[in-house]
């Protein structure tokens, strides 16, 4: 069985080449879908605009999700996706550098599954990384869309 | 028939001899014949001795040495001693001891008188001795006779004890009936006088000598002559007469009352051969009986007489009056038909208790008591209870009061009573009553409510209680003194104004009299009292107010505006003079701005009696005031308006002041919210900048962590050691970066955010710091002492941002101690207490004490200890934030210890 996409929610290509090289360090060899702005990554997940063609079955098994985005920012993808029906189930990590309680809070309260800060050093973001996988790919059960 | 011996109470003897006794004489003489004769000796002897031993009569023979030779069978049982006994014996054995010596003498004297038969002991008696030791008194005669030439005596005795007895009972009844109050007589029944007692001499008048013999009709008035045959008839039935009264008629012809008891009199067969009959004069019985129903019948009281079976023998004309039965209706009958019937079961158990135990006392002991009148209608009674002892037995005499109208007149009393103290109660005055010891029997509401005292407690306690102690002294001469005058009633306070002490302590002006009256000896004082506090403070409003009249400005106007009155203050503060302005319109005159229409202000007036406001008035010289105007309607008797009283207060100035300050204030509330506003703007701004610092500087800094790593780990072949070792300090920078933003972000972040104070267990905080620290750093030994139960309120995150700064700091600067010590504690100082946290580390030059808590301030190398110089800087705007203070000691290689207080903070 093909394993499922991780959706990286990332504006910063070079963190998104840091998070690949962790997942791949980490052993994950799951699919990272990269949307580049909160709107990207509801036009993935909703199956709109460039994505309308999209096989909508096939849903993430994780969202990777940074708050500070262009157009959309994490949160406001984050409500998105806990308002709509096929997606409010789905596990979402908010996987960010930001430090400030309001965004801890704000995520929880919006339904954020975890909340998790991007360390600096890679080690720890290293071992970050393969706790996320670890705890979300593998242990974690998904509940069904419908 | 023997004689008998007259009572003597000397020693009477056997020897003694009176008269002849005729049967032992033929004995004698018969016994001395048949001696002569030899042959008939022997017979004649044993009938002797026959007759001797059945004679009734003992028999005892003595020789003359008084030895016992015949003893017969009447001595053995006189004596209880056989004859076998007696034989031989001396005669002293039937003697009593004390007369033996005497009688031997008595018994050779009788020898020799050559009598030969004698009674004995003459009038004394004589007594013998029985073999059981009882003397018993005895009748005898001594014989003598000579036989073989010797005297023989012989006695013979008869037993008088019976007869003694029944003479001593005659004597007696014979005293008695001699000494009897009553007359007593005995008659035939024929009526002949048989015995007169000296008691009927006195009261028939007869003696007995011309009593006796004649017929008892001699006493008998004429009229009553059918009387006596009448009792003889019942008599002769064996029938008494008791207590009959009838008339008995004096040998001085008059009539005397008499109580007569009739007996029959019988003979020793119990034929009835007479009658005995006992009289008493009951003429003074009568009359005291008279004197005594006269007195009753004429008593104001109502008296009832009832016997012991509670019968109603005798009732007076108020009884008959008092509950409206006739006489005859009441004699005879229960007394309770005169007790209403609720009380009427228990009467007869209450009236056998008192004729038990009779004395005599009220009845119903406090209770209310009723009679019951014929009509069924019951008033109030009091009874007094008397026992009456009667010929018929113990009656009772009741004495009935009707109080009915006492009854009413203390009902009326008490309700007078009630309504007095209806009034002293309800009096808006205090009222207090003193004795002349001043201690207070009363004390109403009123007074409780003036000395804030309840009466209860009041009552018993000395009056000085409530007078101010410095008055106390003379107060109590006051009193005296009046008490001396005389004079009943008098206002107090002539000798100045007079206090009262409230139970409070408040002392409050009073307004008092006093009266004085006398009861049961013993004088009292009332004292009236009046709070004047309240007109004390009008008064002196009044004062005040007089004296503002002559400053303030003050006119009066009729209902049409026309000014009646203008005052000095007037005059002075417009410039018109009172004769300019009295007459004139004062809204005109004072082109008067009014701050709302005229008539809505007069029907406020109208409607109140009163108006407050601001007018803008014009003066005489054009100048324009602002005044605070106060309108007071005047009204007549009739309550009708009549004037208008307009007090007016130049407040211009302070009106023109008013308005400066509500202009600076406007002022300064917009200049506030400017800064408001621009300093929110700023705080966005920091807000914003620390977010993006947060954020933003993070990334690269990430980015160049990872990719040196990434470098390290994919190209390391392509790298010698210099150049590994520089991409590993690339790295470290970094993560110092990474440090320092952290630190200037909580910085930040501790000026800000908004403080929420609760209570924190400081010690807690320490404890679960302290705990993080040994975890991270696990190799380190450090003796750590917290003090238990420090608590502060405060914003705990922050406090608990503070403790970690600091013990973070003592953990990091002890770190080169081998025994590192840290101690958290507190100390008061001064009314304060101040939290310290020490340590035994590094410590520091105080030489740049000033540096320790600038941000980014810096006492040490990084090389020796790390670090980004802001925890301090946190430290102290915590501490500020929370109100109080951080300070610091130390020295080089001596330890630091921070020192910081936490006002207590009653909430926000």
């Amino acid at each position: 069985m093909k394993d499922k996409v991780i959706l990286l929610v990332e504006d910063n290509a070079r963190d998104e080449a840091l998070t690949r090289r962790a997942l791949t360090k980490s052993n994950i060899v799951n699919e990272v879908v990269v949307a580049r702005d909160g709107v990207e990554a509801l036009d993935y997940l909703l199956g709109t605009g460039p994505h309308a063609a999209r096989e909508m079955t096939a849903m993430p098994q994780l969202i990777l999700l940074d708050l500070k985005l262009p157009k959309l920012d994490g949160l406001q993808v984050l409500q998105r996706i806990r308002a709509d029906e096929r997606t409010r189930r789905l596990p979402v990590v908010v996987f960010t550098s930001s430090s400030e309680e309001e965004d801890m809070v704000k995520s929880y309260d919006l339904g954020a599954n975890s909340y998790v800060r991007k360390p600096v050093d890679f080690d720890q973001f290293l071992e970050a990384t393969k706790q996320l996988g670890l705890y979300w790919l593998v242990l974690n059960e998904v509940a069904s869309v419908e | 028939m023997r004689h008998r011996g007259t009572p003597r109470p000397e020693n009477g003897t056997l020897a003694e001899q009176q008269g002849v006794e005729p049967n032992s004489a033929e004995i004698e003489q018969e016994a001395v014949r048949e001696q002569q004769t030899e042959e008939s000796l022997r017979e004649s002897q044993a009938r002797l001795s026959g007759i001797v031993d059945s004679a009734m009569d003992a028999i005892i023979t003595v020789d003359e040495n008084r030895r016992v030779l015949v003893f017969n069978r009447a001595a053995e049982k006189m004596f209880l001693c056989l004859a076998e006994e007696a034989l031989g014996q001396s005669l002293d054995r039937f003697i009593p001891e004390r007369f033996r010596p005497a009688h031997s003498t008595h018994i050779q004297s009788f020898g020799q008188t050559g009598v030969t038969t004698r009674a004995m002991a003459g009038a004394r008696s004589v007594y013998g001795l029985r073999a059981d030791g009882q003397e018993f008194p005895l009748e005898a005669s001594i014989s003598q006779v000579e036989a073989g030439g010797q005297k023989l005596y012989t006695v013979i005795m008869r037993d008088i004890t019976e007869r003694q007895h029944t003479e001593e009972r005659l004597s007696l009844l014979a005293a008695i009936v001699q000494s009897s109050d009553d007359a007593i007589i005995s008659k035939t029944l024929d009526g002949t006088i048989l015995s007169w007692n000296p008691a009927a001499e006195r009261l028939y008048g007869y003696t007995a000598a011309e009593a006796l013999g004649q017929s008892v009709t001699i006493l008998i008035p004429h009229e009553q002559l059918d009387e006596e045959p009448r009792i003889i008839e019942r008599i002769k039935r064996g029938e008494s007469v008791d207590h009959y009264e009838t008339v008995r008629l004096r040998k001085d012809g008059t009539l005397i009352g008499v109580s007569l008891t009739v007996s029959p009199l019988k003979d020793a067969q119990g034929r009835i051969i007479g009658a005995s009959k006992i009289a008493r004069d009951i003429t003074e019985r009568e009359r005291a009986e008279e004197r005594f129903r006269q007195l009753i019948e004429g008593a104001p009281n109502g008296m009832v007489m009832v016997d012991q079976k509670g019968k109603i023998v005798l009732v007076n004309a108020q009884i008959e009056k008092s509950f409206g039965y006739k006489r005859d209706e009441l004699l005879g009958q229960p007394i309770e038909m005169l007790v209403p019937a609720r009380f009427r079961a228990h009467h007869p158990a209450s009236r056998d208790g008192f004729i038990a135990d009779p004395a005599a006392r009220p009845m119903g002991s406090g209770r209310d008591l009723y009679g019951l009148r014929k009509d069924g209608s019951e008033f109030p009674v009091e009874i007094g209870l008397n026992p009456v002892e009667t010929e018929q037995g113990r009656m009772v005499l009741g004495t009935i009061v009707d109080i009915t109208e006492r009854k009413q007149a203390e009902e009326k009393l008490r309700k007078s009573q009630e309504q007095l103290a209806g009034v002293i109660g309800s009096a808006m005055d205090a009222i207090i009553t003193i004795d002349d010891e001043q201690h207070i029997v009363l004390f109403n509401s009123a007074a409780e409510r003036m000395f804030l005292f309840p009466s209860e407690d009041a009552v018993g306690k000395r009056l000085d209680r409530f007078i101010p102690q410095r008055f106390r002294p003379a107060h109590q001469g006051h009193i005296e003194d009046f008490g001396r005058t005389h004079v009943t009633k008098r206002a107090m306070g002539s000798l100045g104004a007079i206090f009262g002490l409230r139970a409070d302590g408040e002392e409050f002006p009073i307004e008092a009299s006093i009266s004085q009256l006398e009861s049961e000896g013993r004088k009292f004082y009332t004292v009236i009292l009046r709070d004047i506090t309240e007109r004390k403070r009008s008064e002196e409003a009044l004062k005040e107010q007089a004296r503002i009249l002559d400053l303030a400005p003050v006119l009066i106007r009729d209902l049409s505006g026309r000014i009646l009155f203008w005052n000095t203050g007037a005059e002075q503060l417009y410039g018109w003079k009172s004769e300019e302005a009295l007459d004139k319109i004062s809204y005109q005159l004072l082109q008067t701005e009014f701050p709302r229409p005229l008539e809505e202000i007069k029907a406020r007036l109208f409607a109140h009696g009163h108006w407050e406001g601001e007018l803008v008035h014009t003066k005489r010289n054009g100048e324009r005031l602002v005044v605070a105007s106060s309108w007071v309607l005047h009204k007549n008797d009739r309550e009708e308006p009549r004037a208008v009283l307009e007090l007016n207060n130049d407040i211009t100035e302070r009106r023109q002041a008013e308005r400066e300050i509500q202009r600076l204030n406007e002022e300064l509330e917009q200049r506030v919210a400017d800064r408001t506003a621009q300093l929110q703007a700023v705080n966005q701004e920091l807000e914003a900048f620390a977010y993006s610092v947060s954020h933003d500087l993070r990334a690269p800094l990430r980015h160049i962590n990872g990719f040196s790593q990434a470098l390290l780990e994919d190209y390391a072949d392509k790298l010698d050691e210099t150049g590994k070792t520089y991409l590993q300090e690339v790295r470290g920078a970094s993560q110092e970066m990474a440090q320092l933003i952290d630190d200037v972000l909580q910085l930040a972040r501790v000026t800000r955010t908004e403080m929420r104070r609760e209570v924190t267990n400081l010690s807690e905080l320490a404890q679960s710091i302290m705990a993080e620290l040994r975890k991270r750093d696990a190799g380190r030994t450090v003796a750590v002492r917290i003090e238990e139960g420090l608590s502060t309120n405060g914003d705990k995150r922050l406090l608990r941002i503070m403790l970690g700064n600091l013990l973070g700091n003592a953990w990091k600067f002890t770190s080169k101690r081998e025994q590192a010590e840290i101690v958290f504690g507190c100390e008061p100082n001064d009314g304060e207490s101040v939290y310290f946290v020490c340590d035994n580390g590094a410590g520091y030059d105080m030489a740049f004490a000033d540096k320790l808590f600038g941000a980014f301030q810096r006492l040490h190398t990084a090389e020796e200890f790390e670090g980004t110089g802001i925890g301090l800087a946190t430290v102290q705007r915590i501490v500020n934030r929370h109100g109080g203070r951080v300070w610091a000691e130390g020295a080089v290689s001596k330890g630091a210890t921070f020192y910081f207080t936490l006002p207590d903070f009653k909430g926000e």
